[in-house]
């Protein structure tokens, strides 16, 4: 094996290169630039397009590890829908309930406009257990199957879900999940499929090809990917965030990594061929 | 920043470097935060599967619903499984709920949702839209079902049959390709942000103390290696 | 005692059958009495479901519980996962909302030593990519190009260096890898209901025992 070929072999050797190649954006940002994918621009368009007043839920489908590449999604989907006067209804059908407290958190961290108050333009209805067999029931009646949000009050007091008992009342479903094939499936069965919901997603890089079916079909509207769908989604948007900041190291680690594959497959084929004429 | 804001900031910088120390190799600091991460989540998960417990089912019973009522006790079967061999078995009767529930709710949509309109936007038509558009129609319909018939065990992949086989082997390469970028998408992003509070202060003064570590395990590995091919060479 | 297993395994598969059949009825037929019925059911799962993240907080502590009392490798390490699982349960419970420390602990502690490990994998991608893609055979160059092409394509930096490199990737994107995305959905969809179809005939051991 060559010395280039060994070096870039030793994980002594990589894995420092690569802590450098993320964390120096972080210090000093380049300013690289940024095109918009149209699935993210037909997400940003579709929550855009609904009118004032209308509901939106957003699911919370994640869990801690997870936050990571969801957490800037979901921020900058909560404060693009409350922009727009839009009421968000913040829910998790997931499998393991860290959504509910991560979404307390984000809520506690973003600068919430002060004429948006909790209960009335925005709340937090908790984790629901139960998954596809819940989600059913809670789209048929919402008030007997949330009963409380996640803060402990009877939802039948918070004047958001006055008008708001089963999925026909709700504009739009979006969902933040990480559970790629199994969550989003589960609610283009229960709420597109059946209700005709509109419905969009926000996924993790690995789940995004399994999705991305449901979007050439027309059963989701958009599909954001990870937190480069949050950079996205930040510039079409005008609410900046992290995403965008962090889209440098995206690009450095990318690009290091190419160029570690194209030489090492270079140094492979010269060592075919330069084995051949021997 | 506040005292409290400082203590936050390093003690997050602290277990993330920790939690890294495994890229060099295992050693008591990961270990230590790895049993803190699971004990973590795991009892955050009782006291959010309890709460919802409390809310929406031994209320709702304490209330006189009487499929909540009956819901509680059948979900308390499940307790049973750590229970003797003889009383294990009622356990797997709330599980048979579950998967009735379930597989009643998503089989009945699955059809229509994950089979005939996906098949719907595969069978697109080859006769409209410019070249690269009839390239790229006919593509995903020969991938599709190509892909389809790889897993398909039922005939023996020869002749026509094994081409097909071969053409969705090639299509699935792509997509494994593909998951690769993406995976690599998404674990950059996971890095960022524990790495933030770590680039800067107060974080960035335990990192010199983490390369410190790694330099002398580092060192004391080279010091074994050596004295390893001392005592080879003093055999021979 | 074979006899008193083929009893069970009948009845749990009664159970799943009758109750997938009352949704398949729900389904095609709209009776107020069967949609009542199912409506039922529907919430049934809610607090079985939550009682499912508790056995497994118990399962797990016993587990701890076993290693530490016999002393097994690494058992010190164990006493702090029992310790963080009783102080996250203990500030769930007895905290009142909004669990200003319960938050503290999730969002500072538990969360980044997650992260850190999920993103472990990032390294080892990029440690792995000089060795494994590599263009051996046809299938291996395939899986070359399909991993250049979406990095190109995530990279925001590639169509400022390549601006050709967008239109690639997105093709790529919509087109192979969403073929063999959308294969291995309808594989996993028509595997769903072969897994059913064995549960209601009973051959399915792992579940009906």
């Amino acid at each position: 094996m060559g010395l280039i070929q060994k070096i870039l072999s030793d994980r002594r050797i990589i894995f420092p290169i690569i802590f450098c190649l993320v964390g120096y954006p972080l210090i000093y940002p380049i300013g690289l630039p940024l095109d918009v994918s149209p699935d993210t621009r037909a997400v940003y368009r579709a929550i855009g397009s609904l009118p004032a007043g209308s509901v939106i839920v957003q699911t919370n489908d994640v869990i801690f590890a997870s936050w990571g590449e969801l957490g800037d999604v979901a921020k900058v989907l909560f404060r693009y829908e409350l922009s727009r006067n839009l009421k968000v209804i913040l829910i998790e059908f997931g499998q393991s309930a860290q959504g509910t407290t991560l979404a307390e958190i984000f809520l506690s961290q973003i600068q919430i406009p002060a004429d948006k108050k909790y209960g009335v333009d925005y709340v937090n209805l908790g984790f629901i257990p139960g998954e596809e067999g819940a989600l059913a029931a809670w789209a048929k009646d919402i008030h007997q199957v949330s009963i409380k949000d996640a803060r402990g009050t009877p939802i039948s007091q918070l004047p958001i879900m006055q008008n708001v008992k089963t999925i026909k009342d709700i504009a739009f479903w979006m969902s933040v999940n990480v559970y790629g094939g199994i969550l989003p499936e589960m609610y283009l069965r229960q709420i597109q499929l059946i209700y005709k919901t509109p419905m969009a997603c926000a996924t993790i890089g690995v789940m995004y090809p399994t999705i991305k079916p449901f979007v050439s079909s027309g059963q989701l509207i958009g599909l954001m990917n990870s937190q480069r769908g949050a950079a996205e989604f930040e510039f079409l948007s005008g609410i900046l965030g992290l995403a965008a900041a962090t889209m440098d190291s995206q690009s450095l680690v990318h690009l290091f990594v190419i160029a570690v594959t194209l030489i090492g497959n270079v140094m492979f084929v010269a060592s075919k061929y330069g084995g051949k004429k021997q | 920043m506040t005292p409290i804001e400082t203590l936050t900031a390093l003690l997050s910088s602290a277990v993330a470097l920790m939690a890294w120390s495994f890229l060099y190799k295992d050693n008591p600091f990961y270990r230590l935060v790895e049993r803190v991460l699971v004990g973590g989540t795991i009892g955050y998960g009782v006291v959010l599967g309890m709460r919802s417990v409390w809310n929406r089912g031994i209320l709702p019973a304490a209330q006189g619903d009487l499929t909540m009522i009956l819901a509680v006790v059948v979900g308390l079967l499940l307790y049973l499984r750590l229970g003797g061999k003889k009383v294990s078995w009622y356990s797997r009767i709330p599980v048979s709920v579950l998967l009735g529930v379930g597989f009643g709710v998503g089989l009945t949509t699955m059809i229509q949702a994950q089979i005939t309109l996906q098949l719907a936007d595969t069978m697109k038509s080859l006769a409209t839209g410019n070249l690269l558009t009839i390239f790229s129609n006919t593509f995903i319909m020969v991938g599709v079902v190509c892909t389809v018939f790889y897993f398909f065990y039922s005939v023996e992949h020869k002749g026509p049959l094994s081409t097909a086989s071969k053409i969705g082997r090639y299509v699935m390469m792509m997509g494994f390709g593909a998951a690769f970028g993406f995976n690599l998408l998404g674990r950059t992003s996971v890095l960022i942000s524990p790495l933030l509070p770590v680039v800067k202060p107060p974080g960035i003064y335990l990192v010199p103390i983490a390369v410190a570590g790694v330099a002398y395990g580092l060192w004391k590995d080279y010091q074994q290696g050596q004295a390893k091919s001392e005592k080879q060479t003093a055999k021979s | 005692m074979l006899m008193a297993t083929n009893l069970k395994s009948l009845t749990l598969r009664i159970i799943i059958t009758a109750i997938a059949l009352i949704f398949v009825l729900d389904f095609f037929f709209k009776a107020k009495l069967i949609q009542d019925t199912a409506f039922s059911l529907q919430r049934f799962v809610i607090p079985i479901g939550g009682f499912a993240l508790g056995l497994g907080g118990i399962t797990m502590g016993l587990y701890y519980a076993r290693r530490i009392m016999r002393k097994d490798k690494f058992w010190q390490y164990d006493i702090a996962g029992v310790l963080s699982m009783l102080f996250m349960g203990l500030l769930g419970f007895l905290e009142a909302s909004p669990q200003p420390i319960l938050q503290w602990y999730t969002y500072n502690i538990v969360t980044p030593i997650e992260q850190a490990i999920w993103s472990a994998l990032a390294f080892y991608l990029a440690s792995a990519s000089i060795r494994a893609l590599r263009a051996k055979s046809v299938e291996t160059a395939l899986l070359l190009a399909g991993a250049i092409f979406v990095m190109i394509g995530n990279a925001p930096v590639g169509p400022a260096l390549w601006p050709a490199s967008a239109d690639i990737a997105r093709w790529f994107m919509d087109v192979p890898n969403m073929a063999e995305a959308r294969g291995i959905n309808l594989i996993v969809a028509f595997g769903t209901f072969l897994l059913a179809a064995r549960v209601f005939l009973g051959r399915e051991r792992t579940i009906l025992g």
